[in-house]
């Protein structure tokens, strides 16, 4: 079993089987003779037994409910943590002296992370260690700016890259990936920044020139489209999302309007290029979903086709048609895409 | 043995703690490269809210942009836009393709002159405007990030802080105001402004689109005030939402441009 995620999967399918199994038994009689019945409910037992212990995988209904809320929590605790911890900075930090918040913001994200190491070693499920890393990430972050605002220094994108690395070190430390997901949103910004900087403009502008964002986005899905050696367990799928819904953000606000891109086209001419390039790409997402049993790849690749078609369509009929036509029309066009999508699926062996 | 990413991010943590340290510290070694007097006119004192905040003063530096020659209202025209590198300006008139290039903000060093010939000529064109009006007093200049303008005399309570110049090489500007007490060199984002056509009521066009250059921000904008100066500002009120204090203090800037509170 190559990590949790793996193992978690496989107790999920041995309590599938089972339910089947009894279902399957109720409708058709006995289907396995009693001494195959106890050969597999013994393995099923011993595996279980073993995964629950090498992983600790919830292997019952009511333990991945359990499961499902420990992350629930862990992820909320680390948010309140993290909100408290800049909060607390805020309110506080002026009753000290520099040298005591240079040092303090230095030593609170060593004990974050301390705490992190702690947690991860007394338990394998890493709730704790997720939520004192995310804390320890939210410390280093505020360290770096409170540093900027004592010191006045001007605001420079390179912070990014720093929240990157600490951020990548912790979640391929330990296997985090909310940590992964917070590495890849602050490598984004310091890649698009340092683009808008080379073109000679101000860093901050990277939500003006959207284009910026385009090549952290390619890389993101290039990253998670590599097999899985070197990555964690679960690490692609977050590349794989992180970097569609990051490059289609950027394409959508590109087709919808064209300002500041630097393509030699005018405003018109940049949404059209790019209104092509977002079906072309959104086709090629579903397809490519639809062939590696991706289904986040795919609904990404449906999302950015249908708002794509929307943006399309207030383009051509929304100054003229009627606005209940227009609803009628979008619906239509709503109804049109699940009949191709059905399609698909029949094809390529789903339900009908 | 601990992992080896939590030394891999406490070596992030002191790489990153030793690089500002270390450049801050360059920054302000050997002979700073300007000492501005400066007083609440130039820079507003102003705390975050008292239940947000606790003893953080700031000062806002307020500034204007100094009057062009030959009574233009700035220095910062479409030659000063092309000689800083904004090379695909539309032409003079073309309305087009306005928003297209208007997106994006450059980033270079703008030179503020401390109450120098800039001030004294704006001083000068307000006093004889309001002449001219025979009106009472005439309208401060509008500072950059402050509220609506007091109705005063001029010169009284404005900012006497004027930006008369901008580069992409401080060390070049530094040459030509070589005075370091009364020129602050800072970095500063600026781009090109795009003003439409002006018409009447009949829809003849009485002044041409124009486009100009404009100082959008200077950095970091906000300064923040050490102790133990922190501690006189608010013992004399200032900082108060209503504050009529008025204090002086000085501003360095040091080899890497970036100024501090002393």
């Amino acid at each position: 079993m190559s990590g949790r995620l793996s193992a978690q999967a496989r107790a999920d399918r041995i309590d599938a089987f089972r339910e089947e199994l009894t279902q399957l038994e109720g409708e058709l009689g006995g289907v396995l003779d009693d001494a195959q019945r106890q050969r597999i409910t013994a393995h099923h037992n011993t595996l279980l037994a073993e995964l629950a212990r090498q992983y600790d995988v919830a292997t019952t209904t009511s333990g991945r409910q359990l499961a499902l809320g420990l992350r629930l929590a862990s992820f909320l605790g680390a948010l309140a943590l993290c909100i408290a911890v800049v909060l607390f900075v805020n309110r506080f930090w002026g009753a000290f002296g520099t040298t005591t918040q240079v040092g303090l913001l230095g030593v609170g994200t060593v004990l974050a992370l301390g705490l992190t190491e702690f947690a991860a070693r007394r338990e394998k499920t890493l709730y704790f260690a997720g939520l004192a890393a995310l804390v320890a990430f939210a410390m280093f972050a505020t360290d770096v700016v409170m540093l900027g605002s004592i010191y006045n220094l001007v605001p420079s994108h390179q912070a990014f890259l720093l929240f990157a690395a600490f951020g990548g070190a912790l979640a391929y430390g330990y296997g985090l990936r909310l940590l992964l997901l917070a590495g890849l949103l602050s490598g984004t910004l310091w890649v698009a920044g340092t683009l808008v900087t080379l073109g000679g403009y101000y860093w901050g502008d990277l939500f003006v020139q959207r284009e910026a964002l385009l090549p952290a986005a390619m890389a993101a899905v290039a990253l998670g489209l590599v097999p899985r050696t070197g990555l964690r367990e679960g690490f692609g799928a977050v590349y794989r999302t992180f970097g569609l819904i990051l490059f289609f953000w950027a394409l959508l606000l590109l087709a919808a309007s064209g300002v500041g891109s630097v393509l030699p086209l005018t405003t018109g001419g940049v949404e059209a290029v790019y209104q092509v390039v977002g079906f072309a790409a959104a086709a090629l997402v579903i397809w490519l979903g639809i062939r590696r049993q991706w289904n986040h790849v795919t609904y990404t690749g449906v999302t950015a086709f249908v708002i794509l078609l929307f943006i399309k369509a207030m383009d051509w009929w929304w100054e003229w048609m009627p606005h209940w036509l227009f609803f009628l029309v979008l619906g239509g066009m709503a109804v049109s895409v699940m009949v191709l999508l059905k399609r698909v699926q029949a094809r390529v062996g789903g339900a009908q | 043995m601990i992992n080896r990413s939590v030394l891999v991010a406490g070596a992030v943590l002191l790489l990153a703690n030793g690089a500002i340290l270390v450049n801050v510290a360059r920054n302000r070694a050997g002979n700073p490269d300007a000492v501005v007097r400066l007083s609440e006119r130039e820079a507003r004192a102003f705390m975050p809210p008292e239940k947000e905040t606790e003893m953080m003063l700031l000062l806002r530096l307020e500034w204007q942009t100094a009057l062009g020659p030959d009574g233009a209202d700035t220095w910062f025209d479409r030659a000063r836009l092309e000689a800083l590198g904004f090379k695909d300006l539309p032409a003079e008139g073309d309305t087009a393709s306005g928003p297209r290039w208007l997106a994006g903000e450059r980033v270079g060093y703008a030179v503020l002159e401390l109450a120098g010939p800039a001030w004294e000529r704006w001083v000068a064109v307000e006093q004889a405007r309001r002449d001219s009006l025979k009106g009472g007093p005439s309208l401060e200049p509008t500072p950059h990030h402050g509220g609506p303008p007091p109705r005063v005399p001029p010169g009284t309570r404005a900012s006497r802080l004027m930006a008369v110049d901008l580069g992409l090489d401080p060390a070049a500007l530094r040459g030509q105001y070589p005075d370091r007490s009364r020129y602050l060199i800072l970095p500063a984002n600026f781009r090109a402004d795009f003003a439409p056509p002006q018409r009447d009521s009949a829809g003849v066009v009485t002044a041409p689109a124009r486009i100009t250059g404009r100082i959008s921000l200077i950095l970091p904008g906000t300064l923040l005030v050490p102790e133990p100066l922190r501690d006189s500002l608010l013992a004399l009120g200032a900082g108060a939402p209503d504050s009529t204090t008025r204090y002086e203090f000085t501003v360095k800037v040091g080899k890497r441009w970036e100024a501090w509170v002393e």
